[in-house]
């Protein structure tokens, strides 16, 4: 570790004022979030740039935007937040929330505590996603585009999930699992960007085309993605994501489907996703490659 | 000296109480900070109206992340401040990115300088103060270090575009960034 810490510690200053390339971002990031002495060191940066917001000169601001902004709040209020499962007659269903932050251990893990959060609600959400009838899911799935996705009858499914909630719960201090009658909604933050890829086009008018949709949480890069309709990978193969900026493909994933042909996971992005220029899915034979071979099952602009 | 800006015990209380649905919460971190996020977009975007959508969108951010907020993040000045800038500059590399729209709507660089009725005279004192100690600090860095500073935090150059400007390699950019940074860092734990 101390060998690989001096050679990244010259990039932090670098890193801090977003100076680096995407490869040097992207290998160096993942120094970072191992490397609790450069963690230290980035926040001591990040503390310092923060301040450098009062270089600028004061400048009058209108007096009413408060009031426009306190106004608009609503559109991103509660249980109305993206994609919000409501369920109904739901006995005992496990509630999310997070724990009051004095009770959470403030070390270098805190930045994977967050997707897990996202991630439990995301799981109930693929779960329903994944056995539900064709009908209802694409109706789930116009819904998701929806501020408000709502789904009956998930008790049964959210029951068997609390099992493996209470699991995570364990692994995780940031997360408090409260069950209870009135336990009835698991809240999504709204995703800033949601964005569509589609199959190549020789099959793109195929009625039950695969398809993807990816959503996108910039604070803190968090992407999750649903696959639906594509087959399980040929034998020996997996489906691999990547985002591509021109001559770049940086290799994100590399996923299986079920028999259902549908996939879902997470990942934290190198970048904002709105700096690559699209995502692709393609088969690959293995889950370590570098570059994508020419099979593009997916595609999508940013 | 009173300094409530700062307070850092005080932004987490707030947003604690933000994760809770609290609107007032969300209008005190407003009253405390809109007007550096303002003055921030401001200088960056040079444009008033697409200022005041920076900071309709930061708050709007803050109210959208806020459950996520306290794992995510120790210190509230800095979470804020890193959102209002990443909007600024990926506004100006938009602006790049259509070159015929290069000049777009940027207003003149006067500022106002008007007595802010908002902020508590302690409040004020400390904001000015904090404006006096960066600025200071800036000054304190060689001109060729405080240069790299601007064209990269306040204009969103990428390394090589720095070193195309300055017609200097890369490998001097990133020693004038570490340097800067490190000194900058020095200067402004000592005051702040
Ligand atoms: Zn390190």
């Amino acid at each position: 570790m101390n060998a690989e810490h001096q050679q990244f510690e010259e990039l932090l200053e670098s890193y801090s004022l977003d100076l680096l390339d995407l490869e040097e971002r992207v290998f160096f990031e993942q120094h970072l979030y191992e490397c609790p002495e450069c963690l230290k060191i980035w926040q001591s940066y990040r503390q310092v740039l923060s301040r450098l917001a009062f270089e600028a000169p004061p400048v009058e601001l209108r007096a009413t935007l408060k009031d426009d902004i306190l106004s608009g709040l609503g559109m991103y209020d509660g249980d109305s937040s993206f994609p919000s499962l409501t369920i109904d007659s739901a006995p005992a269903a496990p509630v999310l929330r997070p724990v009051p932050p004095e009770v959470r251990r403030q070390d270098d893990v805190l930045f994977r505590r967050i997707p897990l959060f996202a991630a439990l609600a995301f799981g109930l959400i693929a779960m329903v996603w994944a056995t539900s009838i064709q009908g209802e899911r694409t109706r789930l799935w116009q819904d998701m585009t929806s501020a408000n996705a709502t789904a009956t009858t998930l008790g049964q499914r959210v029951n068997a999930l609390s099992g493996q909630v209470n699991d995570l719960q364990q692994e995780n201090a940031g997360l408090k699992i409260e069950g209870g009658v009135n336990g009835k909604a698991i809240n999504f933050i709204a995703a800033a960007a949601v964005l569509d890829i589609k199959p190549a086009p020789a099959s793109r008018e195929n009625p039950s085309e695969p398809s993807g949709r990816i959503f996108f949480y910039p604070e803190n890069r968090d992407v999750y993605v649903m696959i639906a309709n594509l087959p399980p990978p040929p034998a020996s193969k997996v489906y691999q994501l990547w985002l591509n900026q021109g001559d770049l493909n940086i290799p994100v994933q590399s996923f299986a489907t079920s028999s259902d042909g549908t996939a879902m996971f997470h990942f934290q992005a190198p970048d904002d996703l709105s700096r690559f220029q699209k995502t692709i899915v393609t088969i690959e034979s293995d889950s370590h490659s570098q570059h994508p071979s020419v099979q593009i099952v997916l595609d999508g602009p940013h | 000296m009173d300094e409530p800006l700062k307070d850092n015990t005080l932004d987490i209380e707030l947003m604690a109480d933000v994760a809770m649905d609290d609107r007032k919460a969300l209008s005190v971190l407003y009253d405390r900070y809109s007007r550096v996020v303002y003055a921030l977009a401001f200088r960056i975007l040079g444009n008033q109206q697409q200022a005041e959508e920076i900071v309709q969108e930061t708050f709007w951010r803050i109210w959208r992340s806020r459950h996520l907020f306290q794992t995510q993040r120790g210190e509230f000045l800095p979470w804020l401040i890193g959102i209002t800038r990443n909007l600024c500059i990926d506004e100006l590399r938009k602006r790049r990115a259509r070159p015929s729209s290069i000049d777009e709507g940027l207003d003149t660089q006067e500022t106002l300088q008007l007595p802010d009725t908002s902020l508590s005279p302690a409040e004020q004192a400390w904001e000015s103060e904090e404006r006096r100690r960066v600025r200071a600090g800036l000054e304190e860095l060689p001109e060729e270090q405080r240069e790299v500073i601007e064209l990269a935090y306040f204009r969103g150059l990428s390394q090589r575009e720095i070193a195309e400007r300055l017609q200097i390699p890369l490998g001097t950019v990133k020693t004038r960034a570490r340097l800067a940074l490190i000194k900058l860092r020095d200067i402004l734990e000592s005051t702040g």
